[in-house]
Parts: structure tokens; C-alpha cells; sequence
């Protein structure tokens, strides 16, 4: 029996939780772009806004999900603070557009 | 900033956005009309792949049966792949597969351009009518400022030169609606929704590989797994395992056949080299022990 | 589904009460500006902590939406195990015994 690193894990569990994880932020950069658009933010500060939600996002998962162990639920140390952060950065800037434009532009 | 000329209905931005999440559960529904249930894999297919599998498992686990056990296994296995007993069919062991001919080839090949056509069709169509409606007029204003350069891509078909680059056009509110609606779907559609565009663009390159390519040519695959079994070395477990325990509870130092050889050295040789060999032969059953607790 | 999804969608609502408000109120407010002819940068207060709060509310909501996360190490998984279900191997499974004798009877 070879003890290879690979066997050490749970594939399918290494895929919920980056599942998991994946839905939280999506969901959290849609709900942070439509709050930007509401707050008119515009420029360097609707970027910066964006990161500091998911700073709070990421301290809510580290916090509420894996109870302060993220060494349990993901392999490498930093994956519960920026998997994800970049993907759904699209989702935020089309949601703080459509709100900007919605409250802002066309009034 | 002047405000530039708008369109006449004001929310004439937002219809995009609607098309954009109606043809995505469209999509998606066709999807899976058009995909059905998997298609099961015909008996003989199954035996194929298991038989080498059943090669990788010796390889791998083979220490833990007898020497005689572990040959015999060899022995056979290596027959049945040199004879291709296990191929689907074995007259034709030498001719390679023509994806053409094999029926299940050919379903897959058109699965595969079902699932092609799903995605390509609608991309098309919603970029050639917004391109055909909404061209010649700013759309919607983005919340942060681009450079310059990005005013010929953003602002095409408006030809005015003073206006702010904040101002974009149609087409680039389709691309960010195109980027940005994925979790949108994830929340109507569920997790493994397929009316996301981007997701098949980006499986579209590896698709390209795996759904033209060839099916697994069974008959190479044995040839080698014969080889690699072969080539197995065989170590039982169970050899010398009375002194491997011995020496892991403490209740011995050596085992047998190292004291023998130990009684020869220690003419020559001092303890220290003794103690050296008693850590390092400690250090070996811990190794066992690890690996058969895993 | 569970309870927690339950309060988490309960949440998530909650949230998303505040943040459409949020942007009516913002809406009257531009509107209102407009009205009387006034240029003025600053949103009120009041529409700032309610956005910010439902996002906040939100990612409550979120979090408990979506679910537990799972250990990934096999040695946390296999300790839920029993023996026998780790232990089942089709070599030692027996067709051939009394049951069927005791069937018939």
C-alpha cells in the first residue's frame, strides 16, 4: 500500500467545499455589486469596496463554516481567502452597472 | 460631460439582461432534453476496462498475497492480455479503431455536436440582434473610468469624439452580462447548470481533444500493462514478519537472520556499528507499520 | 432541506427587503434632489447603514444557506466508519448457506 499524498484527501469533498465555497462568494459579489450601485460608488472606490466585502466574506466562511480550522476542510492555507475572490469579480461589476445605472444614471 | 443622446425608452438597458437570463434557462432545458440519460455501457465494454484494472490492483497490491498467489495471478492475467481474451472483440485485436464504424462512436460524435450547436446557436443570435437593435447609441454608463484606448472598443458605432469613455456601447454590456450572470443561473438553475456560456467556451478547447479524438485502443493498453506486470517485483508481507513484530513491541533487538550476519561482522567490527543497524532496522518496522495502517 | 437553509433563506429575505428599500429610498431621494434643484454628492446617512447592513444580513444568510463544508482528510472519513462497511470484500460473501435450507421449511 503506497502512502501517496493524493490518497490522503477526499476528492469529492475537495470539490464540495470549493463548491460551497464558490456559491457564498458568487452570491455575496451580487448582492456587493447591487450595494455599491445603490451607494453610488464610483471609480477606485467600488473596487476597493468589493475587497473589503470579501475580506468580510472570507472572514464569515472562516468564521461561520469552518469554525476557525481551515486546515480541515482545504488543502492549502489560503484557500478560504482568495478562492474565488477574482472569479466572481465580473458578477460584481455587472451588478453595480446595472444598479448604478438603474438608481444613479437614469433617474 | 454632456449627456449624450440616450435612448428613447430609458430602461432600454436592462432588455439585454433579461434575454440573456431567459435564453440561459433556455439553454440549459435543451441541454437537457438533447443530452437524455447517459448511455450504459455495453457488458463486454465493462469487462474490458476492468480486466485492466485488475492488472493496476496486482501491481499494487501484490505484496500482500503469497508468492505463489501473486505468480499464478501474474501468470494468468499476462496470458489473457498477450491473447486479448478480455478485448470487446478479439478477432480484430490488431486493427485500430475506427470511430466511424463503432456505433458508439458515432453517438458520442453526435453528442457531442448536439451539445456544439446548443451553445453556438444562441451566442450567435443574441449577439446578432443586439448588434442589429442597439447599435449606434450609448447604453448604459459604467461606474469607473477605462483609459482612452478602450474608447474605440466600448463606444463602436458612436462616432463622437468628446464623449466620456464611461459611456459604453451595447456590445460591451452584452460581453459583461456574457462574464458576469453565471451566478445568476446558480441560483435559478441550480449548481451543474449548463446555460452558461463562458463555462463552454472554456470546455469547447478540451472538448475539441477528447470528443474527436480516438477511442482507447484496448489491445496497446494490455500490451503494456503486460509489460508493467512482468516487470512487478513481488515482496510478501508476511516474510520474516515474527521478528518485524518482535522488534516493534521491543521484545527483540535483531531478527535471526540479521544476528547471523551480525556474529560475522562483530569479529571484525565494534558495538557502535551494532547500535546503527538496531535504529535503523527500528526505523524499518515503524515504516511497515505506517504503511499498513494506511 | 434542513433548518439552518431555512433561517438562512429567511435571512437572505430579510436582506434583500433592506437592500431593495435601500435603493427606492435612494431613488426618492436623487429624485427629490431633482425637484428642488439641488446638487448634492452625499447620500444620507441613513440609506448608507441600511445597504451596508444588508449586505451584512446578507452574508449571514449566505453563509448559512449554503450548507456545512466537509473534512477533506480520508483519516476524519474513515472514523465514521464501521468495520464492516470498510472491511466488505465479494471473496468472502457466501451464497451457498443455511438460509435457503431454513426458507423452505
Amino acid at each position: 500500500m503506497s502512502t501517496s499524498t493524493a490518497e490522503l484527501y477526499v476528492p469529492d469533498h475537495i470539490v464540495h467545499n470549493t463548491k460551497t465555497i464558490t456559491f457564498i462568494r458568487s452570491s455575496m459579489s451580487v448582492i456587493a455589486g447591487s450595494a455599491a450601485g445603490i451607494l453610488g460608488l464610483t471609480g477606485y472606490t467600488g473596487f476597493i469596496f468589493y475587497g473589503v466585502v470579501s475580506l468580510f466574506t472570507s472572514f464569515i466562511i472562516w468564521a461561520m463554516k469552518t469554525k476557525g480550522q481551515p486546515g480541515k476542510y482545504f488543502k492549502g492555507k489560503t484557500d478560504v481567502w482568495i478562492d474565488g475572490v477574482f472569479g466572481s469579480l465580473f458578477s460584481y461589476v455587472l451588478f453595480w452597472t446595472l444598479l448604478y445605472g438603474t438608481v444613479h444614471v437614469y433617474d | 460631460m454632456s449627456q449624450p443622446a440616450l435612448a428613447e425608452s430609458q430602461a432600454l438597458y436592462l432588455d439585454p439582461v433579461f434575454v440573456m437570463v431567459l435564453v440561459g434557462i433556455l439553454r440549459h432545458q435543451i441541454t437537457l432534453l438533447l443530452s437524455g440519460s447517459p448511455k450504459k455501457p455495453t457488458c463486454k465494454a465493462i469487462r474490458e476496462t476492468k480486466a485492466l484494472q485488475r492488472g493496476v490492483i496486482l501491481r499494487t497490491y501484490g505484496n500482500n498475497v503469497p508468492p505463489s498467489a501473486f505468480s499464478s495471478r501474474k501468470t494468468i492475467l499476462t496470458q489473457a492480455y498477450e491473447r486479448g481474451v478480455y478485448l470487446k472483440n478479439p478477432g480484430q485485436a490488431n486493427t485500430p479503431v475506427n470511430p466511424m464504424t463503432d456505433p458508439q462512436g458515432m453517438e458520442m460524435m453526435m453528442e457531442g455536436m448536439k451539445k456544439n450547436m446548443a451553445m453556438i446557436i444562441p451566442q450567435t443570435i443574441i449577439m446578432g440582434w443586439i448588434n442589429f437593435f442597439f447599435s449606434g447609441f450609448v447604453l448604459i454608463k459604467l461606474p469607473f473610468p477605462l483609459t482612452v484606448r478602450f474608447k474605440t472598443m466600448l463606444q463602436r458605432g458612436v462616432e463622437t469624439p468628446d464623449m466620456d469613455v464611461t459611456w459604453v456601447s451595447s456590445l460591451s454590456w452584452y460581453f459583461l452580462n456574457l462574464f458576469g450572470l453565471r451566478p445568476v443561473y446558480t441560483l435559478l438553475l441550480g449548481e451543474d447548470n449548463s446555460a452558461d456560456g463562458m463555462r463552454d467556451m472554456a470546455a469547447m478547447s478540451t472538448m475539441g481533444m477528447t470528443q474527436t479524438g480516438q477511442p482507447q485502443d484496448f489491445n496497446k493498453l494490455f500490451q503494456t500493462e503486460k509489460e508493467n506486470l512482468q516487470l512487478t517485483p513481488h515482496e510478501w508481507e508476511l516474510d520474516e514478519i515474527e521478528n518485524r513484530l518482535l522488534v516493534k513491541y521491543g521484545k527483540r533487538v535483531e531478527s535471526i537472520k540479521e544476528v547471523k550476519k551480525e556474529e560475522s561482522i562483530k569479529v571484525k567490527k565494534e558495538e557502535g556499528s551494532e547500535k546503527e543497524k538496531e535504529s535503523g532496522l527500528e526505523g524499518r518496522g515503524k515504516r511497515r507499520k505506517g504503511q499498513k495502517r494506511d | 432541506m434542513s433548518s439552518t437553509t431555512t433561517v438562512g433563506r429567511i435571512i437572505c429575505f430579510i436582506g434583500f427587503i433592506f437592500l431593495a428599500h435601500a435603493s427606492y429610498s435612494t431613488y426618492e431621494h436623487l429624485s427629490y434632489l431633482k425637484a428642488v434643484e439641488r446638487v448634492e454628492r452625499e447620500l444620507p446617512l441613513d440609506i448608507k447603514l441600511e445597504t451596508l447592513s444588508s449586505v451584512a444580513i446578507f452574508s449571514l444568510g449566505v453563509a448559512l444557506v449554503a450548507g456545512s463544508l466537509k473534512e477533506i482528510y480520508v483519516k476524519s472519513e474513515m472514523a465514521k466508519k464501521t468495520i464492516d462497511l470498510v472491511d466488505t470484500r465479494p471473496s468472502f460473501i457466501i451464497f451457498n448457506h443455511r438460509g435457503r435450507v431454513v426458507k423452505k421449511q
